[in-house]
């Protein structure tokens, strides 16, 4: 393990890493952009698909699966009754 | 190590941002209608909110929708942490006049014997968790507003949480905008002290907004940005940190004979910021094919703790049949450490304590990599299959702690069994 750590460290030098950022940044813009212009016309009549249950815009994952995310992640924001007042984590 | 999590972060966020310009490019060139396509044959396609919600489009239309679940899950690590919780939800709607009331009670039972519990000489930990949300929607036009309040109660930590949200469907309905602000209030105690004797509060407030965009008759993108404010002391009162002398060399995943052997008899409680304000972007696409959906969520989030973390899941999920459906999930989350991370904390000049320190692992460098799925099967009548369903979902999260002591590798699992019926 420790040699697998090594080496991702060896690969990715700080000027890649940022220079990447700056990539994924403009991509991020570059997505934005085509969203808005994407931007077809849909009828009414044509929203069947959208009705289904699984093009829902929140999220899926049960409560189980979202807690155990809240706990798993240092990066969850906004999960609010979360607890936690153990140190076992 | 932070630039080469970075690195890795935004490597994983021009992926997702090129899935997404892929699948977006294939729903705009599909949104066309062909010109031979007459709106009058289309409305066999219209699925009202009740009849799509059942899974069947030729069932009848009610007016009041009732639903009720019951799941139980169960978490399970190779770090002796074990915890089921039984879940039982409702809802309420009026498609028609457009609200919805909801309510979901669950209880989490916990079991721990982890090593940052063995390490501290203590014995198997046990506690029972009760938490609860409510909720309420009413959107009678292109207007809606939902409120939605929460509370979770354990021996020695209450937190009641409460939002507001508002939406606004623009351009007949292909835009819908929405912004919340949400509320919370948590209490850390110690387990058998009284609030009234030791007692923590942290309080939150969070807005967000987001924009849901019908880009096709069968893709729809979702963004929402959302920010956190805390303030208060969330420094776990069971923590003690090791501390080591200058010049201590301790490798990574340390055993806690070798800490043990090494750490200075000094172990303070964990010390961590008192405020905290956390930014997340969620990017989400979710494509409709013909018998199968497949969505996309990318979820770039900072702290300044100096938390940088992006999370891509994935779900495929596919009709196999009226009655069953599969939906194979994977999920791949990094983070950055906070800024304040050590494996190594070093006693300075005159013993003092950096001002500063955790042992929570959650909040060092780590990439989890989940990979599941869930099963569904409809044993409802055969006019409406799914109105009766039956859940399977399990998921394998394997997670790899970069700069921890103790541990390198933990391996969970998630799992819940589910039963929902439209009554």
């Amino acid at each position: 393990m420790r040699r697998v750590h090594k080496r991702v460290m060896v690969i990715v030098s700080p000027a890649l890493a940022r220079s990447v950022s700056r990539s994924a940044r403009r991509a991020a813009f570059g997505l934005v952009a085509l969203v808005l212009a994407s931007c077809a016309p849909v009828s009414a009549y044509q929203r069947g698909a959208l009705a289904n249950p699984t093009m829902a815009p929140t999220d899926l994952a049960g409560p189980a699966e979202e807690h155990t995310r809240a706990v798993q992640e240092g990066a969850i924001g906004g999960a609010f009754g979360a607890g936690g007042g153990c140190g076992c984590n | 190590m932070r630039l080469q999590l970075k690195a890795g972060l935004a490597r994983v966020a021009s992926l997702f941002a090129i899935g997404s310009l892929v699948l977006a490019l294939g729903g705009v060139a599909r949104a066309q209608p062909p010109p031979d396509e007459a709106p009058a044959e289309a409305p066999a396609e219209v699925a009202s909110p009740a009849t799509a919600a059942a899974g069947n489009e030729s069932a009848p239309a009610r007016r009041y929708v009732v639903r009720a679940s019951s799941e139980v899950g169960g978490y399970a690590d190779t770090d002796h942490v074990f915890v089921v919780t039984p879940t039982v939800a409702g809802s309420v709607a009026d498609p028609v006049a457009g609200w919805s009331v909801d309510g979901r009670y669950l209880v989490d039972v916990v079991s721990a014997a982890s090593v940052d519990i063995v390490s501290t000489a203590s014995r198997r930990w046990e506690e029972v968790r009760h938490a609860g949300t409510l909720g309420g929607t009413y959107k009678p036009g292109s207007f809606g507003v939902s409120v939605n309040g929460a509370g979770s109660f354990e021996p020695d930590y209450t937190s009641l949480a409460g939002g507001v949200l508002l939406t606004q469907d623009l351009l007949d309905k292909q835009l819908t905008l929405l912004g919340g602000y949400d509320y919370g209030h948590d209490v850390a105690g110690r387990s058998g002290t009284p609030f009234s004797v030791f007692s923590r509060t942290i309080d939150r407030h969070g807005v967000k907004a987001g924009a849901s965009l019908v880009m096709s008759r069968s893709t729809l993108a979702t963004a929402l940005v959302d920010a956190v404010f805390e303030a208060g002391d969330s420094s776990k009162p069971y923590r003690y940190i090791s501390m080591f002398a200058p010049g201590t060399d301790v490798a990574r995943g340390a055993s806690i004979d070798t800490v043990n052997a090494l750490r200075l008899a000094e172990r303070p409680l964990e010390q961590l910021p008192l405020s905290r304000n956390r930014y997340a972007l969620t990017l989400r696409l979710a494509h409709r094919f013909s018998a199968s959906t497949l969505r996309l969520d990318e979820r770039l989030y900072h702290d300044t703790w100096g938390i940088e973390a992006t999370s891509t899941d994935a779900r495929f999920l596919v009709d196999v049949s009226p009655r069953l459906q599969l939906g194979p999930h994977v999920r791949v989350h990094a983070q950055t450490p906070v800024d304040f991370w050590q494996r190594v904390y070093v006693v300075g000049p005159g013993y003092d304590f950096p001002a500063l320190r955790t042992g929570d692992r959650e909040l060092g460098p780590l990439v989890n990599l989940t990979a599941g799925g869930t099963l569904r099967v409809g044993i409802g009548s055969s006019a409406a299959p799914r109105s009766w369903l039956v859940g399977f979902d399990v998921n394998l999260t394997s997670t790899q702690y970069l700069d921890d002591l103790y541990v390198t590798h933990r391996l969970s699992v998630v799992s819940a069994i589910m039963l929902e019926a439209e009554l």
